[in-house]
């Protein structure tokens, strides 16, 4: 056993509890632990998996508890640990009626955990100015993905062990802060962490970052369990090998934001990395209260999609991006978003369009000129591997840039789909959707995509000669047509740019390596007195195919 | 798949162009394409414009 989580440490002692109807959580919860919210969501999610065991146990002191509490203990001289008490509830969706079932059981049959921490805590000046002693869930992580329409995509596989027995469990993990030595940021880029590099990151490895942070830019301290700023938060993900692109709406806006923030957010969540929500909310107790209006972050890994959104063209009047792009992003048929809110619980769907960005209107404005919004998104954070130099707005704009002129000169006599697509883009209505891919991933999607007919493939000797690129890094951004992406998950072609590369504003092609199109792929041949030239050149499908991830179809 | 390791984006273009002429197939057709539409490139710039002063510290999240 693993002494060094809490998630594999050894237990002091063991309880199967029957959890199947009549059996209350309610009930169950008050009992055990108190007025305790976020258990309660994590045991209806149980519930919903068809839990019918829960197993409790005591823990010893696992490594990072003991960290936790010798921290908690810097911040507040008079916080007693012996008074700390953490136990490890299993979830199980078979019959156990004894401890030696276990042994018996697979991973199958494991539905998640949750560590839960009993902390006693007294008032410490500039720390806590009320005493604590309650229960918070240190850690706990469930199985997802039980509807259809949710998308959560690279999610780590975690180990834990109950009554000896180890057991995997695929999800990301969620945690509550302590407010002592951690707050709503740490449990933020803790889950982060987990879903960037697959495994746990500790609250005094995120304060030691940040301490260097603070110290290398000139900046003041401030106790952990105060906050952490957006820039700290960025740093932080940097040093765990995420690189940060960040959408900030705390400033002054005279017009409407240049990008929605849901496109930072959709831009990670789509590759399966993590982004960050930060947002303000009026405080209630303003009267009293220093700080009228109070932050707070959250972390988002997946998203629903709607394929019957109706996507208007009211978007072309609210951002400048869509009108100046001319085409739809796929972000459009995205409903909710998935993630954690620490002060609630786990895996919550949240509509996209509920918070709206901060709008700080400068004083020279009338109010009729700028619609004031104080509480709302102030910056909106998406991560991506750290050696990619393009983020997935910027292949999204030099897509829209690049495909329309491409597809013109595509020679008509390759696919019926040439003119129909001229339509479309004379309607502003082609659908991008950008991905990140391998070359050898690339060449994989190749090989299974398939024309309507079921029949029209690639060739493997044009596949072949994409081997040049497998070890590659793209931003593939894939064109279609709000009916064949939204309903049949379909697609036209695709655009290949280089991720490692910074994009160039000049036009001059660098990023770009190739494209897709109906009948063709287009190589860039060079510049002839600055206009590019391209090499149209035929391959088998003439038709739309299925989108990446989508190759399998019902 | 070495040799390509050591290979520019620009040499890795020209490869693929090489590979695609020396296969038997149809020959294509290389085509000059224009630009018309100043906007989007205006846009890419903005962007970048708005992701260089995206940092500032004005709130902690707690």
């Amino acid at each position: 056993m693993d002494e060094v989580y809490a998630r594999t440490a050894r237990s002091l002692s063991f309880e199967i509890i029957q959890s199947v109807r009549p059996f209350s959580n309610f009930e169950f919860i008050d009992d055990n632990f108190g007025d305790f919210w976020p258990l309660r969501r994590i045991l209806s999610q149980v519930r919903q998996l068809g839990g019918q065991v829960i197993t409790k146990e005591l823990l010893d002191s696992p490594e990072d508890i003991r960290e936790e509490n010798e921290d908690i203990q810097k911040l507040c001289t008079k916080y007693n640990p012996s008074k700390s008490k953490v136990f490890r509830l299993g979830f199980f969706n078979t019959p156990i009626i004894s401890a030696s079932n276990i042994e018996k059981l697979s991973s199958k049959n494991f539905l998640g955990y949750a560590i839960i921490k009993r902390d006693v805590i007294p008032v410490t000046e500039g720390i806590i100015n009320e005493s604590m002693d309650c229960f918070r869930i240190y850690e706990s992580v469930l199985k997802t993905g039980r509807h259809d329409n949710n998308y959560i995509k690279r999610l780590p596989t975690w180990m834990c062990v109950v009554h000896g027995k180890k057991f995997e469990i695929e999800g990301q993990l969620y945690a509550q802060q302590n407010g002592v030595s951690n707050c709503c940021a740490h449990v933020a880029i803790r889950t982060a962490a987990g879903a960037i590099r697959g495994y746990d990151i500790s609250y005094r490895q995120i304060n030691l970052w940040i301490s260097k942070y603070r110290e290398e830019h000139g900046k003041p301290y401030r106790p952990p369990g105060k906050g952490l700023a957006n820039e700290e938060i960025c740093y932080v993900l940097e040093q765990i090998g995420a690189k940060c692109f960040v959408g900030d709406y705390s400033k002054e806006h005279k017009t409407i934001p240049l990008v929605p923030y849901q496109k930072y957010i959709y831009g990670s969540i789509e590759q399966g990395f993590p982004a960050i929500l930060f947002f303000g909310f009026e405080n209630n107790d303003a009267v009293l209260s220093v700080m009228p209006r109070q932050y707070h972050v959250i972390p988002i890994f997946g998203h629903t999609f709607n394929e019957d959104t109706w996507v208007p063209d009211a978007n072309i009047m609210y951002f400048p991006f869509r009108k100046k792009t001319k085409a739809l992003s796929s972000d459009n048929w995205m409903s909710m978003f998935i993630g954690h809110d620490d002060n609630f619980g786990s895996n919550y769907c949240i509509p996209q369009t509920y918070l709206e960005p901060i709008r700080l209107c400068p004083k020279e404005l009338a109010p009729s000129e700028c619609l004031s919004q104080k509480s709302g998104v102030a910056y909106a954070i998406g991560t991506l591997p750290g050696r990619v130099e393009m983020d997935p707005i910027e292949a999204e704009i030099i897509a829209a840039d690049l495909l329309p002129p491409v597809l013109e000169k595509a020679p008509k006599r390759y696919s019926p789909w040439r003119s129909r697509l001229q339509i479309y883009m004379e309607h502003e209505l082609l659908v991008l959707r950008p991905l990140f891919v391998t070359g050898a991933q690339y060449q994989k999607h190749l090989r299974k995509i398939k024309g309507w007919d079921n029949r029209q493939q690639l060739s493997k000797d044009v596949i072949n000669i994409l081997k040049i690129f497998a070890k590659d890094e793209f931003w593939m951004v894939e064109l279609s047509v709000p009916e064949l992406f939204s309903a049949n998950r379909r697609k036209i072609g695709e655009l290949l740019l280089w991720a490692n590369k910074k994009p160039d504003i000049s036009r001059k092609f660098e990023s770009f390596c190739l494209a897709r199109i109906p009948g063709c792929f287009a190589f860039f041949e060079g510049m002839q007195e600055n206009k590019p030239t391209f090499f149209y050149w035929p391959v088998e499908i003439k038709d739309h195919v299925q989108l990446y991830d989508c190759e399998k179809e019902k | 798949m070495e040799k390509y390791a050591t290979m520019s984006f620009e040499e890795k273009r020209a490869e693929l162009l090489k590979a695609a002429e020396q296969q038997g197939r149809p020959r294509g057709v290389s085509k000059q394409v224009e630009f018309e539409d100043e906007e989007i490139a205006e846009l890419l710039r903005q962007y970048q414009e708005y992701q260089k002063n995206s940092r500032s510290t004005i709130v902690w999240a707690r």
